[in-house]
């Protein structure tokens, strides 16, 4: 009897010997996943995108339901709203007559500028768009899942726009989707400039809602409000992107308010635009003139 | 002894729930980075099992779905995963003092987990050179998450009858 209990006693010491050697093992193996993950990131990323799309059916089949209420929400409040519409849509669109009447003058106007100064339609560039398919953001990572991927032509780098503004960057291509971090994550760094002023700086996403501005001079001319635009340098983001406008932070700084409608964002365009390569860009920093001052 | 078909339904469940919480936060219902987030239902979810009945909460099956969390929310991978086995290892080995208790106690216990786990993730993000969260955001997240503990408990035990053993008399004077 004595024995016997004895030996239950053991084995369960044993089986607690192991569990916690098992414990251990587990702990050290995932903290070496992190540590992979922050060495030998695009590896592991690529693993997370593979992965990542054998969820996907899971997550639209799981998604449905939310998307399909949603729908019907949004149905629903625009019934309540449409009764006293009629009026208003009488007045818009006279409103819209004259604007269109002010449009075809312009444009006839630049398209005669543009033969006057032999512009040539480079600056256009070609999109795909893509839905949103899921919302990946956390106090520690803005991102969102878009449903076009390496499938559709989509690759890393491309930066993403909702028609309004600069939504974000292509990171993570998978076949069927790919990651877009936003501007508002901390990692995200654009190259700006500031009108009507012509300021640059940088927008530095802070994973707050308003990124910061940080400028290359002093904020003299600066008033909230002034359009925030791409600069195109370093060649990440293409030159004359809309990014939003310039508001007041809190003691002196200066914030963004995206032009995206991150809110209800449901489509966006990504534009196929290369990243121009690291030898280029080197060329440029060896040329630019601070550079060249200190080694006079 | 509970019978092994019902420890099974119940990790099952866990399993599932787990799944279903992780596919509601990825809704981009109100899209959008704002100051409020989501509160951290996971680990409310884990916590209060875990203080309940911990053989329905195997080790292997919290690494699984903080692991998954990690990987779709595009999160550092095996970080978030792995101060949550610690914690949860450190909470299952804490069980008889917590049991039996009121439940004050066992809620402090939770918040101060949560602290340190949000203080430990913080740290290692900045010595490692990652980006870390913004203070206010961290805030949010741990209030609404401790918040939101009791009402967990309480449908995890009223609905799904997730309820701590009747207290071991027999055992107690053997």
């Amino acid at each position: 009897m004595y024995s016997e209990d004895n030996n239950q006693h053991s084995t369960e010491i044993y089986k607690g010997s192991v569990k916690r050697l098992l414990f251990l093992i587990t702990l050290i193996a995932l903290f070496c996943i992190f540590l992979l993950w922050r060495l030998e990131g695009s590896r592991v990323e690529n693993l997370r995108s593979s992965l990542v799309n054998l969820f996907i059916p899971a997550i639209e089949l799981g998604l449905k339901p939310f998307h399909h209420m949603q729908d019907t929400l949004e149905i629903l409040l625009k019934a309540t709203q449409n009764q006293d519409t009629s009026e208003t849509v009488l007045q818009l669109r006279t409103d819209l007559k004259q604007w269109q009447n002010y449009a075809y003058n312009l444009e006839e106007e630049n398209a005669k500028l543009k033969k006057l100064v032999n512009f040539s339609e480079s600056s256009s560039y070609q999109t795909i768009s893509a839905s949103l398919l899921a919302d990946t953001s956390s106090p520690f990572r803005h991102s969102y899942l878009i449903n076009s991927g390496s499938e559709r032509g989509v690759q890393n780098g491309y930066p993403a726009t909702d028609g309004l503004g600069l939504v974000g960057r292509i990171t993570n291509t998978a076949r069927k989707t790919a990651r877009l971090i936003l501007l508002t994550d901390a990692s995200s760094r654009v190259p700006i400039k500031i009108l009507p002023s012509g300021k640059k700086g940088l927008v530095v996403g802070n994973n707050t809602q308003n990124p910061k501005i940080e400028l290359l001079g002093n904020i003299s001319g600066i008033n909230p409000g002034d359009r925030v635009l791409t600069t195109g340098e370093g060649g990440i983001f293409p030159p004359d992107l809309p990014v939003g406008t310039v508001s007041e932070g809190p003691d002196g700084t200066i914030e963004l308010i995206l032009a995206a409608e991150n809110s209800s964002l449901k489509m966006i365009s990504v534009i196929k635009y290369e990243p121009v390569t690291l030898n280029e860009v080197e060329v440029n920093i060896l040329q630019s003139p601070s550079d060249l001052a200190e080694e006079n | 002894m509970q019978p092994a078909f019902i420890v099974w339904f119940y990790r099952t469940l866990f399993l599932s729930l787990s799944i279903l919480i992780l596919i509601t936060n990825l809704i981009p219902f109100e899209v959008g980075p704002s100051v409020l987030t989501y509160p951290d239902l996971l680990y409310c979810l884990a916590t209060s099992w875990i203080f309940r009945r911990p053989n329905y909460v195997p080790g292997a099956m919290i690494v699984v779905v903080f692991l998954l969390q990690d990987i779709l929310m595009g999160l550092p991978v095996g970080l978030g995963a792995a101060l949550m086995l610690g914690i949860i290892e450190y909470l299952k080995s804490r069980i008889e003092l917590i049991r039996y208790q009121s439940f004050f106690i066992e809620w402090s216990m939770v918040a101060l987990c949560y602290f340190i786990f949000i203080l430990a993730y913080q740290l290692i993000l900045t010595i490692s050179f990652s980006q870390p969260a913004p203070t206010v955001t961290l805030i949010f997240l741990f209030l609404e998450t401790v918040l939101l503990y009791p009402i967990i408990v309480f449908l995890s035990s009223v609905v799904l009858k997730v309820k701590s053993p009747e207290f071991p008399l027999i055992e107690v004077i053997k």
